[in-house]
């Protein structure tokens, strides 16, 4: 699978929220990872790609 | 080569620098990088990756991240990314790093940054490396290469709403590397590492940033050897700045290097490694060349010291050597001479003035005399390399030798030394050629008789 294209949602306080969008499941599924993550680099880390990667359509 | 470790320097405004050391190289290279850079990523990036590489294969290479950017911290304050601040972004990796000294290789604004911190800590600069470097943002009368309103407010607007955005960077590679614009595999690269050096509001914090720099200033009060590149074709930058760079700094180097790629990593960047080596040997030929002096050298030792070391036994003969070596000392002071070592019973000093140490050693004959013991002197005059305390060079090996060859309460001098001191009123008398050992050709000697 391709690495995802990184975008920027804005909050209300005018912060960048980076995500992603992969798959295209009959559901959408948002995964919200623990204290530290890097969505770029996580792709590259064997276990969380396969577990990311094996949802439906997953927001990251 | 392995990845290198990423650790981190505090700065003194307690902002954590990400930097990296890579290679062994004989001298110490700090890259100073332009507005973004990530150290862990920088090594994967196509061209940026194998430029970082060379420089390590010929230097210990330090590489960091700037405040704001990468893996280093976010200053807590926005003003705290102006550009005097990040001196010490410097200053703190190049003590982490255990760096005295170093050359610093600076790219675009990172070389600004490079040149303010070259005046403010020269002895820690031992060259300076600017390259495609800018002095001020904003255009200016007297500064036409500055950046007008209406680019600021362009390049303003792709910022805020394409940062991270291959878009982006098909814009900007335009001018900055416009042989890069249609390599999709570079542009998908860029991209991604352009988002893990600075968020969408880091990037506009680090652009607001440099629209303050202003260092022109500066530039006249550079004290440090530098070397100025730019590419004549550059479309980001023009070239002229550097021009008008070089003529700021004092005896600084100007390049133009052909091609029109901005950064030194895309294009030729294999003449950019090539220009900095051949710049840098020739400042560390130089350097070692501040060392080097014209000095006189005298080495004494006790004639027979053996036999009157078994008469005398230990602690009669220490008595004795340590009343010689008062008596040697004093006429050292009082003759301007600088002891360098002393072994067992022998001296080895220099002098500025071959005179000077001719008078120094018959003096030293004749009061070592009434201590009943008898020395032997020889004296050379010759280029030698100081290395802190220490002097090195063949000039030593000869004075060693001609010292060697004195009979007891003799000083013979070379050739050399009867030459520079004609004219002194000191007599002397000719002691034949002699073959000095590991030392080539036959040398004459003389001795002095008064």
């Amino acid at each position: 699978m391709d690495v995802p294209e990184t975008r920027y949602a804005k909050t209300a306080d005018g912060v960048h929220v980076a995500y992603q969008a992969v798959g295209a499941g009959p559901v959408d599924l948002v995964f919200v990872m623990g204290w530290t993550t890097n969505i770029e680099a996580m792709w590259e880390e064997p276990n969380l790609a396969r577990f990311s990667g094996a949802w439906p359509r997953s927001p990251v | 080569m392995d990845l290198p470790s990423t650790r981190y320097a505090t700065t003194a405004d307690g902002v954590h620098i990400a930097y990296q050391v890579a290679g062994e190289g004989p001298f110490d290279l700090v890259y100073v990088p332009g507005w973004i850079s990530n150290v862990d990523l920088g090594w994967d990036l196509p061209h940026h990756g194998p430029f970082l590489r060379r420089l390590a294969s010929i230097a210990r290479l330090i590489v960091f991240d700037r405040r704001g950017s990468g893996v280093s911290d976010r200053p807590p304050k926005e003003e705290s990314l102006a550009l005097e601040y990040g001196i010490d972004d410097i200053r703190a990796v190049m003590e982490a790093a255990g760096s005295d000294r170093a050359v610093i290789f600076g790219f675009e604004d990172g070389g600004i940054l490079s040149a303010v911190f070259a005046a403010s800590y020269p002895e820690r600069v031992q060259a300076l490396v600017l390259f495609a470097s800018w002095a001020r943002y904003h255009w200016a009368p007297d500064y036409p290469w500055g950046y007008n309103e209406g680019e600021i407010t362009e390049f303003g607007w792709h910022i805020e709403r394409e940062w991270g955005t291959e878009a982006f960077w098909r814009y900007n590679l335009q001018a900055v590397a416009p042989s890069m614009v249609e390599n999709d595999a570079f542009v998908r690269e860029w991209t991604r590492y352009s988002r893990l050096c600075a968020s969408p509001s880091a990037i506009v914090a680090i652009e607001r940033a440099l629209r303050e720099v202003d260092a022109r200033a500066v530039l006249p009060t550079v004290q440090v050897p530098t070397l100025v590149l730019h590419r004549e074709d550059d479309r980001s930058e023009p070239v002229d700045q550097s021009r008008w760079i070089a003529g700021q700094i004092p005896g600084a180097n100007l390049l133009v290097l052909p091609g029109e790629e901005h950064p030194p990593f895309i294009g030729d960047s294999e003449r950019v490694i090539a220009e900095l080596e051949r710049f840098v040997a020739a400042i560390r030929e130089e350097e070692s060349a501040f060392d080097r002096a014209l000095v006189t050298v005298l080495f004494t030792d006790i004639v027979g010291s053996t036999e009157r070391a078994v008469s005398l036994g230990d602690r009669g003969w220490h008595e004795l050597v340590d009343r010689h070596n008062a008596t040697v000392r004093a006429m050292l002071a009082r003759y301007r001479g600088r002891e360098v070592d002393t072994a067992g019973d022998g001296f080895f000093a220099t002098f500025d003035g071959p005179a000077r140490a001719i008078r120094c050693a018959s003096a030293i004959a004749e009061a070592v005399r009434t201590l009943g013991i008898e020395i032997r002197a020889g004296l050379h005059t010759g280029e030698v390399e100081w290395r802190g305390d220490d002097v090195r060079g063949i000039a030593v090996h000869i004075g060693a030798r001609v010292g060697a060859l004195a009979g007891p309460s003799e000083v013979l001098v070379s050739q050399t030394v009867k030459d520079l001191v004609a004219g002194s009123g000191l007599v002397f008398e000719d002691a034949g050629g002699h073959e000095l050992k590991g030392v080539p050709d036959r040398w004459r000697l003389y001795r002095v008789v008064g």
